[in-house]
């Protein structure tokens, strides 16, 4: 008799400690299978077809050093880090690039950047090392030419580990040059990955099913989660483990200029896209299947693309102020703001009908900003 | 909301699309004119935002569908997909349709145009991104 009132006791007490723990999970049925889509994290580790020297010891380790190098540069006055400071998450914490003058949109962060679909704020690129080749030959950024970059690499420290890469330099034509050096560049950047944050192990403790664990996550961060997924709309673009469907959106963003004009978005991107022989679909690209070209192939230009903006991954996002496309929202709170409040007039009369002012109270938009934090704390 | 449900069903009961032996899994679509063949679509759940393909059968051998036009697009969202999409036929009336992405998780409304000896067959349906 004695073991069979201990044994209720015990299933008490379990049930007691279940029903707590669930108390402190306040997530619907549906919220959580929303919030299981958001991972797991981190993604598996995959190569980039297009890049033959994609996970190779040696190019990863040569691009860690040409990233930081000043020959990167023709005046030899600023490298790739100048921007993408590594003390400050990979970028500047300036609301426009600084390259020889201001630049006309904010430097992104440069984790998670493995095998995406499109690269840079207006998608110009289809793989990371097509990207690096952008700053390397824009006049306003690193300004070389193909055979400046060739000379430097030439006289410099660097030539021995590149042709132990790359073979021979002296037959290489300057292109072929210039590309291997993205894609060493390359080899580099796609290995800075960002880790388990709080919200993935909250994430994870769902997934099995680990309530207890689970209600560990603050209850600020659950109800901001709660916005993100439901009437905040966030997740209808922001989606997925990395926290971005990797399109492009209008965001109710002003698209003028400081120096005139207005900056078009995604509708240059796909311009320079077309018009670019360093696509996936083109000869410089390692992939022989090209198996990644679909997209270049058949991205199609609509109206809606003039001022649309890549969605940025929210990933190590409270790390990387300011925010959109020009840097002109100083803070989480103040991107928290512009979505809550949001100037219909600003987004395309016959465009997307996704955004709408969200009436969050005060409560609502620091919840929000908690579980945005939780993005982040890896 | 339930006009347009209405409207899909009252579709569905006037076609021929009943007379389709479909697969269990697939998806039945919805033809705006009652003589046109019936047709379906078999496709595993549509991932967000990556391409996948789907493959489109239309049942009746008599009429030798000749070409195939696919095109999708999210009415609560008032916006299409971001690509087009690449048909192929693989068999008499059979059509593979890839490179399909749905860039945004929500009601996705599939349109389908098929020409058959001039003319031309419009069938619609729907499916659910998560």
């Amino acid at each position: 008799m004695n073991w069979v009132v201990r044994l209720v006791g015990v299933l008490v007490c379990l049930l007691c400690g279940l029903s707590s723990a669930q108390a402190d999970v306040i997530l619907s049925k549906a919220e959580i299978d929303q919030t299981l889509r958001h991972g797991p994290w981190p993604p598996e580790v995959v190569l980039d077809p297009s890049n033959r020297v994609s996970g190779d010891t040696t190019a990863i380790s040569l691009g860690e050093v040409l990233f930081s190098d000043l020959m990167l540069s023709r005046d030899r006055t600023i490298s790739c880090a100048s921007c993408h400071d590594p003390e400050q998450n990979f970028t500047d914490g300036l609301p426009r690039a600084e390259g020889r003058k201001t630049l006309d949109r904010n430097t992104q962060a440069l984790w998670n950047l493995a095998v995406q679909r499109w690269y840079g704020w207006s998608g110009d690129s289809d793989s990371l090392w097509a990207q690096n080749l952008t700053p390397l030959l824009n006049p306003d950024e690193l300004g070389h030419d193909e055979n400046s970059l060739r000379a430097a690499l030439v006289a410099s420290v660097h030539r021995p580990a590149y042709e132990a890469l790359f073979g021979e330099m002296d037959a290489e034509p300057a292109v072929e040059t210039t590309v291997n050096v993205s894609k060493v560049l390359a080899a580099y950047i796609e290995t800075l990955r960002s880790g388990k944050t709080s919200f993935d192990q909250f994430r994870d403790a769902l997934a099995s099913g680990d309530m207890k664990k689970a209600a560990q996550y603050p209850l600020s961060a659950q109800r901001g989660l709660q916005i993100f997924v439901g009437r905040g709309n966030c997740a209808f673009c922001h989606s997925g483990p990395a926290f971005t469907n990797g399109e492009f959106h209008h965001a109710a963003v002003p698209f003028f200029l400081e120096r005139g004009g207005v900056d078009p978005g995604r509708a240059e991107g796909i311009d320079r896209l077309m018009e670019s022989p360093f696509t996936l679909a083109g000869e410089f690209s390692d992939d022989g299947s090209k198996a990644g070209a679909w997209a270049v192939r058949n991205v199609r230009f609509q109206h809606g693309n003039f001022g649309a903006f890549r969605v940025p991954t929210l990933r190590r996002a409270a790390r990387t102020a300011p925010y959109m496309h020009d840097g002109s929202l100083r803070d989480l709170a103040s991107v928290i703001q512009h979505y809550n409040q949001i100037d219909m007039e600003r987004l395309h009369s016959d465009g997307e009908a996704i955004l709408r002012p969200l009436g969050l109270s005060d409560q609502d938009a620091e919840d929000l900003e908690d579980f945005l934090r939780t993005l982040s704390d890896d | 909301m339930i006009a347009r449900t209405a409207f899909l069903a009252s579709f569905a009961l006037s076609s021929s699309a009943l007379a389709c032996p479909t697969p269990p899994d697939a998806t039945q679509l919805i033809p705006e004119a009652d003589h046109a063949p019936a047709a379906y679509a078999e496709m595993n759940t549509p991932p967000l935002s990556a391409p996948f393909a789907m493959l489109v059968t239309f049942c009746d051998p008599a009429q030798k569908i000749e070409a195939l036009m696919f095109d999708a697009l999210m009415p609560a969202h008032r916006h299409g997909m971001n690509f087009t999409v690449d048909v192929s036929k693989i068999a008499d009336n059979r059509f593979e349709v890839s490179n399909i992405v749905f860039h945004m998780p929500g009601l996705w409304e599939l349109q389908f145009g098929a020409e058959f000896a001039g003319r031309a067959y419009t069938y619609i349906a729907e499916v659910q991104v998560k």
